[in-house]
């Protein structure tokens, strides 16, 4: 990498930094408000209690279940997409790994926010850890979310130390300034600091894989135990591994090519990023069909009582729309679409993308829905649809997302820049000539 | 005359329940014969405390049931209950349908139907009882009667048993034993991992601090 | 040098914060022991025989119930399903919570709001329970309601629900049959058999092996063997304390 793309991709990653430009403005006025609705159908479901959602004595969880593994899952495949370009050591990864991470947290403070609000009584939540029964799944949960929260808000921090070292020099005195110098630990890029933190990202990166799998494990587990037909299936914790990776690698290539588009990150970030990812993808939703039809042909093929109601009702009963929508539409389309070479990489990857985070979602909806409806005494089926409250709460958190990314963005380098000159090697870069806008902003 | 006859024997019947179900009146949450003599001639070998209830015969034409109880050879099979039915002529009475019961103490006290047995030629009728826990048993065996020569009678034995059937087991798999350890498995991996990221953290962060240049003027001049 | 040191005792902080958890979240499931302390009086096993042969599907059961345990209509904490079988014979069948001996629901509590009283009754800590609604998930008989109002009534400001006496409901919390033991405690038949004009559920004792409808008292052991009593869906493995008598020769395993 010559010094002209260099300070390109300098002044690129640290262009959003401090910007507060009409668009900017915009976009978050208008995430806040979808949020602010949320927050709002949040509180009035507190103030009246569940009743106001369409949850009812047969189908006891609903969309904020769903939502809670639905999230969850976007938030491990940008874990996983970093760490395991990280371990691979995947010369092209420099641009990717902060939307990844970033993804990665957002998606999780928003999937962990889920089980609160499906709680009865949220004013409870600490009883989980003051009176914890270590055999409940939901303690499981806890646990494992707090661990995976923890490890994913580590494993964003430390790759940043040398980026906020950059931020910091780019910025005149001030409180702001000083900010990023307590943060950024006194990073000058001495070997014995790059010793510490390769040591430090190599122990999150192999840590992380671990925690993020016993996370969807754990979410699995929480409908395996159970003695429900449609949910007690060995194959479950593998299954939502899997689903998560698929469901987060797509996200991530969303997140890559707004940010790619909106933050004009052309230059560095190619057609060549998202055909390896739209490979990983294939891979993923390749892997996760095999186990689906696994899944159900164990089932299908016993027919046993408990069983089949739920299969029925899945394959040609009142769930079929969605089921073979999400098959078809939600996966075995996206999956051809990236599979194939030829022209509009990126588009046909973004459009699979898509297709697959709403296939996933409705997938999710087929595991909880069905299995909660299913009549356990075998005479009648719940029934299930959501009011407005789990869909305004849905749309908010579905928005806080991206509001969190530009928000965080607005502070942060949105691609490594230390992460490049590890890959391209190091060029002496006068760094005064960066003046990002938060500096002059900053201080005006 | 038939009455008449109708009012003794129900005067009878009352006077042999205050007399001999007295202990048992409504309230008592622990039924006891009261009248348990000591009987030192019995054997008490196998056997604690087994006395004839008393007999009381108020009505003349009332059958007299004599109930005897003696554990099995096996002695895990309980005690054999028998009843000899005899007829105020002193005549044991065949083919009679005796109904054996207990009282019990369940929402107050109740006659528990244990069998019904039907008396042979010697005027005897018998029944295996194990009972389910060990102490002591009220038992009652009734009579309901033939005829107007042979009214209804019943006798009583407190059986003070010290063989009784094997409590029901809980039904817990020998499993749960083990897998209520896993928890505590799993408790020391999570602990190693929060442990092992603090480390990541608190390493990283110390690394960088204490390997930063002492004059940090270099970098930040610009 | 104090690096080491500091690390030491986060560690060390972590490592016995994360213990007192651990050790206050690993009591053992409770489950009563074989032998009371009293042999002479055994503490009560509650079990329950519901004969179908009888049952008329009259629901006086659930009205007594939910008069009782001051429930709305849709509560059906005993729930008489009419069932048609495959010989297209149809019988009706109650069904309370069956206080399983391996209760999936107790064991899925997070906060270890429901538990075993020392009669084998399962009940629920209302005043624990956080309604994540993990228990009616995990209850394969779908025994368990979840309040998503506050109960019918005026409200009784000097009312003080118990695990034994929940009356009355808690809003946002999860609650279920618990075999009357507000009534059972002192002497009384649990409302439902009380209620039961056909006399067709039985409440018994497992330990004194005594069961009564209210009118008739047997032995609960014979009366389970002679009938050839079975447990619904047996085979989870969860270990009923409520027995079915089989109606018109039905088939029974639907």
């Amino acid at each position: 990498m010559d010094r002209r793309t260099h300070d390109r991709y300098l002044e690129r990653a640290m262009w959003s930094i401090g910007r507060g430009d009409r668009n900017f403005w915009i976009a978050v006025v208008g995430l806040g408000t979808l949020v602010a609705a949320g927050i709002y159908a949040w509180i009035y479901q507190i103030q009246r209690g569940l009743w106001v959602t369409g949850l009812n004595q047969k189908v006891s969880w609903g969309f904020y279940i769903i939502n809670c593994v639905f999230f969850i899952g976007i938030s491990y495949g940008g874990a996983m997409t970093s760490a395991i370009l990280r371990l691979t050591n995947a010369k092209w990864r420099a641009p990717l790994t902060r939307l990844a991470e970033t993804t990665a947290v957002a998606a999780l403070l928003v999937g962990a926010v889920y089980p609160i609000v499906d709680m009865g009584r949220p004013d409870r939540f600490l009883f989980i850890l003051l009176y914890p029964q270590a055999g409940s799944p939901v303690v499981w949960d806890v646990v494992a979310i707090s661990t995976y929260m923890l490890a994913s808000l580590v494993f964003l921090y430390l790759p940043l130390i040398p980026d906020l070292a950059i931020t910091r020099d780019s910025l005149g005195a001030g409180w702001l300034r000083r900010i990023y110098n307590v943060l950024s630990l006194g990073w000058k890029g001495t070997p014995g600091q790059e010793r510490s933190l390769a040591r430090g990202i190599g122990i999150m990166a192999v840590l992380i894989i671990p925690l993020a799998v016993s996370v969807h494990s754990v979410l699995a587990w929480l409908f395996a135990v159970t003695a429900r037909g449609g949910w007690h299936s060995t194959i479950f914790a593998p299954l939502f591994v899997l689903a998560a990776m698929l469901s987060g690698v797509a996200a991530v290539i969303l997140v890559v090519a707004a940010f790619r588009k909106v933050y004009g990150l052309h230059e560095f970030i190619t057609a060549k990023h998202f055909r390896y990812l739209s490979y990983l993808l294939v891979a993923l939703g390749i892997g996760y069909l095999y186990f689906m039809v696994s899944e159900y042909l164990t089932e299908g093929y016993l027919l046993e009582e408990s069983t089949t109601p739920v299969l029925e009702a899945i394959f040609i009963g009142s769930y079929a729309p969605a089921f073979w929508s999400f098959t078809i539409i939600g996966l075995i389309f996206p999956l051809c679409l990236v599979a194939l070479p030829g022209r509009f990489a990126i588009a046909r990857a973004c459009t699979a993308s898509g297709l697959v985070i709403a296939g996933m979602w409705l997938k999710r909806f087929l595991i909880v829905v069905p299995g909660m409806a299913e009549p356990v005494m075998p005479w009648d089926w719940g029934r299930y649809s959501p009011t407005w409250v789990e869909v305004t709460i849905t749309i908010g958190s579905a928005a806080a997302i991206p509001l969190i990314l530009i928000i965080f963005f607005r502070f942060f380098p949105v691609m490594s820049v230390h992460e490049m000159e590890e890959v391209e090697g190091a060029v002496e870069t006068p760094r005064a000539a960066l003046r990002p806008a938060l500096a002059e902003g900053g201080n005006g | 005359m038939k009455k008449l006859v109708c009012a003794i024997v129900a005067l009878g019947i009352i006077g042999l329940s205050v007399v001999v179900a007295g202990p048992f009146a409504a309230g008592t949450r622990t039924p006891r014969v009261a009248t348990q003599p000591a009987d030192a001639g019995h054997d008490h070998g196998t056997v604690v405390g087994l006395a004839p209830a008393p007999i009381t015969d108020p009505a003349a034409t009332a059958a007299r049931l004599v109930v005897t109880a003696q554990p099995f050879e096996k002695t895990e099979r309980g005690y054999a209950l028998q009843v000899n039915i005899v007829a105020p002529d002193g005549k044991p009475v065949a083919d009679a349908q005796v109904k054996f019961y207990e009282l019990v103490d369940l929402f107050g006290t109740r006659e528990m139907l244990l069998a019904a047995a039907t008396t042979d030629g010697r005027g005897a009728a018998s029944y295996g009882y194990l009972p389910a826990h060990p102490g002591s048993h009220p038992l009652i065996v009734r009579f309901t009667g033939r005829d107007r020569t042979l009214t209804a009678g019943e006798g009583r034995l407190t059986l003070e048993a010290t063989v009784s059937a094997e409590r029901p087991a809980p039904e817990r798999s020998g499993f749960a034993a083990f897998s209520d350890k896993v928890p505590y498995a799993a408790g020391a991996l999570v602990l190693t991992v929060w442990g092992l990221i603090a480390f990541a953290l608190i390493a990283t962060a110390r690394g960088v601090i204490g390997a930063a240049p002492r004059t940090s003027t270099k970098g930040e001049t610009a | 040098m104090a690096g080491p040191l500091t690390r030491r005792q986060i560690l060390a902080a972590l490592g016995g914060a994360g213990a007192t958890a651990l050790a206050a979240g690993l009591s053992p499931i409770s489950f009563p022991e074989a032998d009371a302390a009293d042999p002479s009086k055994p503490e009560r096993q509650w079990a329950m025989v519901i004969d179908l042969r009888k049952c008329d599907g009259c629901r006086k059961c659930t009205q007594a119930c939910q008069e009782t345990h001051e429930l709305p209509t849709n509560f059906e904490w005993i729930k008489v399903f009419e069932v048609t079988d495959k010989q297209g014979q149809s019988y009706f069948m109650p069904r309370p919570c069956f206080q399983c001996e391996n209760a999936p629901c107790l064991r899925v509590c997070p906060v270890a709001a429901t538990f075993r009283d020392s009669e084998g009754v399962v009940l629920v800590d209302q005043n624990r329970c956080i309604g994540c609604r993990m228990c009616m998930a995990a209850c394969p008989y779908g025994a368990r309601y979840f309040n998503y109002k506050d109960p019918p009534g005026t409200p009784n400001p000097f009312a003080h629900p118990t695990p034994e006496f929940p009356v009355p409901q808690q809003k946002g919390t999860v609650g279920k049959c618990m075999f009357c033991v507000h009534r059972t405690e002192n002497g009384q038949l649990p409302a439902c058999v009380e209620a039961c004009g056909m006399q067709a559920l039985w409440i018994g004792d497992l330990t004194t092996d005594v069961a009564t409808n209210g009118t008739e008292t047997v032995r609960l052991s014979q009366l389970i063997k002679e009938n050839d009593a079975f447990r619904y869906k047996e085979e989870l493995g969860t270990g009923p304390r409520v027995y079915y008598i089989a109606g018109h020769g039905q088939h029974l395993d639907l």
